[in-house]
Parts: structure tokens; sequence; C-alpha cells
């Protein structure tokens, strides 16, 4: 009997179903979705995410196709990852890798999505696993860079974002951080070129040349670095950090006049500026203006809340002023209370 | 269908990119002090080594846990950190001892993977056997040999930044700092674990590990003139360790002992960077690389507080700097 059933009723049955016009369309209606993935996108891309996280609950997604649930899920999960709620991104992104588990997409999504969460030991195989699939793949090498320089392995880094760099040649943001990467090794010169790459794709980007300034600084190339900077600040005269940064490059060179002059621009811009008061303070003291020196770094030395470590230096500087007034012995300052 | 799929998922996808990829960087530091760090880092670089504060580098026992010293060190060359001096014990003296001699960094990390527990010792079944069924030690005269072949025969003063290593006279209890004579005899004592090695016979003393006595030797460091000195240390977790024979039930009492010297020894360091090597058993020999890894990342973690703390000591030189006529 068992054998009747399963080798003629049983494909009569199937066979019933599925030429039975009436059931198929039920089927059909019932699996349906309701939601169009096109309008999905076009919320998306207007970036109402909240519309998109109602439009795409459980029920919708799974009347949708196969095909189709892995970009709905990729919607889902940006759309929770745009309104940082991380968890609820990461949620969305592990059960599209359960039921997408060789999608390289979507594990690139989760990914970096733990990477960004400083998850960096549960990304680092998601990456490895796209990279088995997809050996080039672009995303995996610039995740892999990431992770490996957070973690200090510089040289990792730099063989991942290289490969990064065969497929993404116009990424501007990956030349930057590539550069980075060759500073801290301390190739200048290497990073000095690729900074030039990102300059090239981004001309507008006044952080790089900035960056580019210091590492022109670092090689000894000074003049090329102060013309640099001056051209990052010419760009951009309202970023108090640049003219705080060549007020401080003047001040090693003993620039006192020029050093001043920045500083006081930047002040200008911030009047209670931590760092301007302290170079201010720093100029003031080396032309022997106790008064005015006492008077900036004191205010310096006021800002530990927003910047606590030239606080910590302006206040040893003044203890040191009033020993040098009194002719007692110099505070010993204790490196180890600096934590 | 296919194309419109195609192209919301192209859409998608760049549109989550940049967000996805770089994480923002820590906060850690404001801007401003990021500024007036790097000047006056700057500053004390281009002092001469008489002039600023003499940075010395102690590095702990902990068996193959201190595979974590070479990432340390590893980051402090790449960030162009001073090291003046230097003090080691146990693991700590075989690699400090390799690093004073001034082998280049990428040959130190190198050798990493000569380092296994057959370095130091003979591990043929016939020494084992001698070992359980006739009570007798092992020797430590392999690691003797494993330090003349990599930095040669050399004495204390020939090492190519000051060393000083650490063991312990097993009658007296002495801590024994090591500054003087030939390196490789006291490297051997510094690393030989009592209860499973031979002690070694140096001047009329038998000596041991001297993790027992200086588990991370900032003292030793500060002997040789540190005025500041970084403290690498890489305890382990001797709660988590299932004490399965007499050599983990030794193991365990340096660990515990080891634990509560360093906390005092902690705190007379100018800076501690603590691998997360904890789980790493001493003799786990193939996770050196683990911990050299950890050790990279616990120094990337440090390198400004490092730098900062640095800096305030070397204020007094940096005030005179100031006030010179330039």
């Amino acid at each position: 009997m068992n054998t009747l059933v399963r080798k003629i009723l049983l494909p009569v049955l199937m066979l019933t179903q599925l030429s039975s016009p009436g059931r198929a369309l039920a089927g059909w209606l019932n699996r349906a979705p309701s939601v169009s993935l096109e309008s999905v996108q076009k919320l998306f891309d207007g970036r109402k995410y909240e519309d998109v996280i109602k439009q795409l609950s459980e029920s919708n997604i799974h009347k949708m196709r196969r095909k189709d649930i892995v970009v709905a899920y990729t919607l889902l999960g940006g759309s929770y990852q745009q309104r940082e709620q991380t968890d609820k991104a990461i949620g969305v992104f592990q059960l599209a890798v359960e039921l997408f588990p060789k999608d390289i997409n979507v594990l690139s999504h989760l990914a970096g999505l733990l990477h960004t969460v400083e998850l960096d030991d549960r990304a680092r195989p998601l990456y490895e696993r796209i990279l088995a699939i997809h050996p080039n793949n672009a995303a995996a090498h610039l995740g892999l860079a990431e992770i490996e320089r957070a973690q200090g392995n510089l040289e990792e880094a730099l063989e991942h974002y290289g490969r990064c760099l065969e497929e993404w040649t116009q990424n501007a943001a990956v030349w930057l951080a590539y550069a980075q990467v060759l500073a801290e090794k301390q190739n200048f010169n290497a990073a000095s070129a690729a900074l030039q790459e990102s300059i090239a794709l981004q001309p507008g980007s006044v952080d790089s040349l900035s960056t580019l300034a210091l590492f022109q600084y670092l090689q000894g190339l000074k003049s090329q670095a102060h013309e640099t900077l001056r051209s990052a600040i010419a760009q951009a005269p309202d970023r108090g950090d640049f003219l705080l940064r060549h007020s401080l490059w003047l001040l090693e060179e003993g620039d006192l006049e020029a050093s001043l002059s920045q500083a006081q621009r930047a002040l200008r811009l911030s009047p209670q500026d931590p760092l301007g008061l302290w170079i201010r303070g720093v100029i003031a003291l080396r032309r022997y203006n106790k008064a005015t020196a006492r008077r900036d770094l004191e205010l310096a030395a006021s800002k530990h809340r927003e910047a606590p470590f030239i606080a910590r230096i302006a206040t040893a500087m003044i203890l040191k002023m009033d020993w040098g007034a009194s002719g007692e012995a110099p505070p010993l300052l204790d490196s180890r209370e600096y934590r | 269908m296919n194309v419109l799929r195609s192209a919301i998922r192209a859409a998608t996808l760049a549109a989550l990119a940049a967000a996805c990829f770089f994480r923002p960087a820590a906060a850690a530091e404001p801007i401003h002090d990021a500024l007036l760090r790097e000047h006056l880092w700057r500053e004390i670089r281009a002092m001469p080594p008489g002039q600023r504060p003499k940075v010395g580098v102690a590095l702990s026992g902990g068996g193959f846990r201190g595979g974590a010293h070479l990432g340390v060190l590893q980051v402090l060359d790449e960030a162009g950190f001073p090291v003046d001096v230097v003090a080691g014990t146990s693991m700590g003296a075989i690699i400090g001892s390799i690093y004073s001699s001034g082998m280049p960094m990428p040959k130190l990390l190198e050798l990493r993977h000569a380092l296994h527990f057959g370095t130091g010792t003979d591990l043929s079944s016939y020494r084992l056997l001698q070992l359980v069924l006739a009570d007798q030690l092992m020797s430590t005269k392999k690691m003797e040999r494993f330090i003349r072949e990599t930095i040669g025969d050399k004495t204390f003063d020939q090492l190519a930044k000051p060393f000083a290593c650490v063991a312990m006279d097993i009658k007296t209890g002495e801590p024994i700092i090591f500054r003087e004579g030939p390196v490789a005899p006291a490297v051997r004592a510094s690393m030989t674990l009592p209860g499973l090695f031979a002690p070694v016979e140096y001047r009329h003393r038998y000596l041991v590990d001297g993790g027992v006595v200086d588990y991370i030797p900032v003292n030793a460091a500060k002997l040789l003139g540190a005025q500041w000195v970084l403290a690498s240390v890489t305890e382990g977790d001797y709660t988590k360790t299932q004490l399965t024979n007499v050599l983990f039930a030794l193991q365990q009492v340096i660990d515990i002992r080891g634990a509560l010297l360093a906390q005092e020894e902690r705190r007379q360091a100018d800076i501690a960077v603590d691998s997360p090597v904890g789980d790493i058993h001493f003799y786990q020999s193939w996770r050196v690389d683990e911990a050299m890894r950890k050790g990279r990342m616990a120094m990337k973690a440090k390198l400004f507080e490092a730098q900062r703390s640095l800096i305030v000591q070397a204020l007094p030189q940096l005030w005179k700097l100031w006030l010179q006529p330039r």
C-alpha cells in the first residue's frame, strides 16, 4: 500500500494541485508582494527610512521572490543603519547572511557594520569568506585593511589597501587612508605620492591638502610644507586648526612674529581657543613678558574639559613660573599622574 | 526586473558603502591636544639623547605570552619612539637581549618562528624520561647557545643599547640584576623555570627565573639610568588555569607571585602596556603570533598616552629649550 501511495497516488495528487488553475492563482495571489521594490527604493533614495522600515515588514518580505528578498533586506538593514539603529541593522544583515550565505553584498554589509562598531573579530571572518568567493573583492580588501590598521598590523593593512586600489583606482578616500598608513610606516615619499592621487581625485579636499603639508613637513621639506598649508588655509580661512598647525611650525622654527600672527588669527576665530592661548603664552614667555604669558597660560589651564593635555601643560608651566619668581625648588612633575 | 534589481542594488550599495567601510576615528584625543602633542613630540625627538629624559622599556616575564613584547617593540619602532635602555625578565630577557643587540626590527620579528619550547632545552624522550623517573631536572644550556648564535658571544657592554636582566638566587631569594659580563648565561638564568629546569650555576650562585622576584623589571631599567619607563606586561590569567600536572602548578605559583609583584611594579612604571594575553599559557609557543598581534594592538592603543606622559616628564628640558635664545 505504501509503495502504491508513493509511486502513484502522490504524483497524481501533486499534478492535480499544480495543474489546478484556481489553486495556482490563489497561491500566486497569496504570495504576490503588496509593496513594489521600486517604490521602496524611491523611499530609500528620498531618505524616508522610517517608511522603508514600515513597508518592508516581515510578512511583506516573505511574499517576495527569493531574488528580491536579498534586495529588500539590504534596503531594510541600510535604513536601520541610516537611522543609527545599529543593533537592528546588524540583526537584519545577520538574517540575510543566513539566508544568502554566498551573497557577497550582504556579507560585505554585515562585515562593514560589525567593523564600524569595533566587532572586528566577527567582521574579519566575513571578509575572509568574501575573498574566498571573490579574491579581488575591493570592499573586502578595504575592510580587512581597516581592521589590520586598527590592530597595528601596518604591513598587512598596506597589502589590502593596495589590492583594494587595484579595483577602486578612483576612490579618493581609500588613497587617503593608504597614504596615512604609509606615513605611519614613516614612508613619507610613498605617502605623499598616494595623497597626491587622492587630491587629484578630489581637488577641493582641504583636509587632504593639510595632511600633505604635514607629510612634507615631516620629510623635512619645510618650504613646500608651508606653501601647501598656506594654500589649504587660503581655501578654508575659517579652519582654526590649520592656522594653529602653521603657528606651531613657525614656533618650532623660531619665527615668533609669524607664529604669533597665525595664533592671533585663530584666536580671532575663537577667542578662547586653548591652543591659541597656549601658543601666545609661550611666545610671551620667550619674550620675557611674564604677565601676558601668565594670563594666557592661566586661561589655557582652565580649559581642562575641552583640551585636558593643553591644560595640564599650561598648569605645569605656571607652577614653573612661580618657582622662577620665588627661587624655590622646581615642582616635580609626575608623568604617572598624566594617564 | 533583473535590470531594475541590479539598479536598485547598485544604488543601495553606493549609498551605504562609505558609511560601512570607514570606521569613524576614535574621538579619544581632542584635535588641539593632538596638535600640541605632535608639536612637543617633535621638539623632544629633535633633542640629543642626553638632553631629554632617558627612556627605558621593561619587558615582563610570562613564557610565550611574551611574544607580545615583539608587537610592543614593533609599534614603538614604527612610531620613532626613543628607547635608550631595556630590562627584561625571563621571556622579556630573551627578547630584550636580542633587541638590545641592535638587531633590525624585521629580523627580530622573524625570530618568533625560532621560539618554541625546544629552543631553550633538550626535549628528547630520553631527557623527559630522566625528568620523570630519575628526578633529573632539564638543562637550559640550549638557550645559552641560541642567544650566542643569535647575537654573538657578547658582553653587556658590547650591546647596542644598555640592557639588564633579572634572575633569582634560589638559595637566598635575592633578585640578581645582570648588567655586566657575558649576556647569554645571564639570559639563560633569567628564563630557567624552577622545578623543571636545573638552576644555572653562576659565580657560586644557583640562579633561576627572575619572574618570582621581579616580574616587571622596572627597577632594573631605572638602575640603567632610565628616567621614564614603559612597562610591557604579559600577565597570565591564573584563575583560568587547569592544574593538571606539577609543571602547571609550579607555573601557577610563579604567575600568582608575579601578579602580586606586578601590582607594585606597575605603579613604578610611567606607562604600563597590558597586552590582553592572559588566556595564553606560558608553554603555548604556537600562539606567539597571536601574542605579538595583541601586543601591537595594546601598544598602538597606548601610544599617544605614552607620548603625552613622556612629554610631561620632559617639561623641565623643554622649558630650558623655550627660554634659550635661538
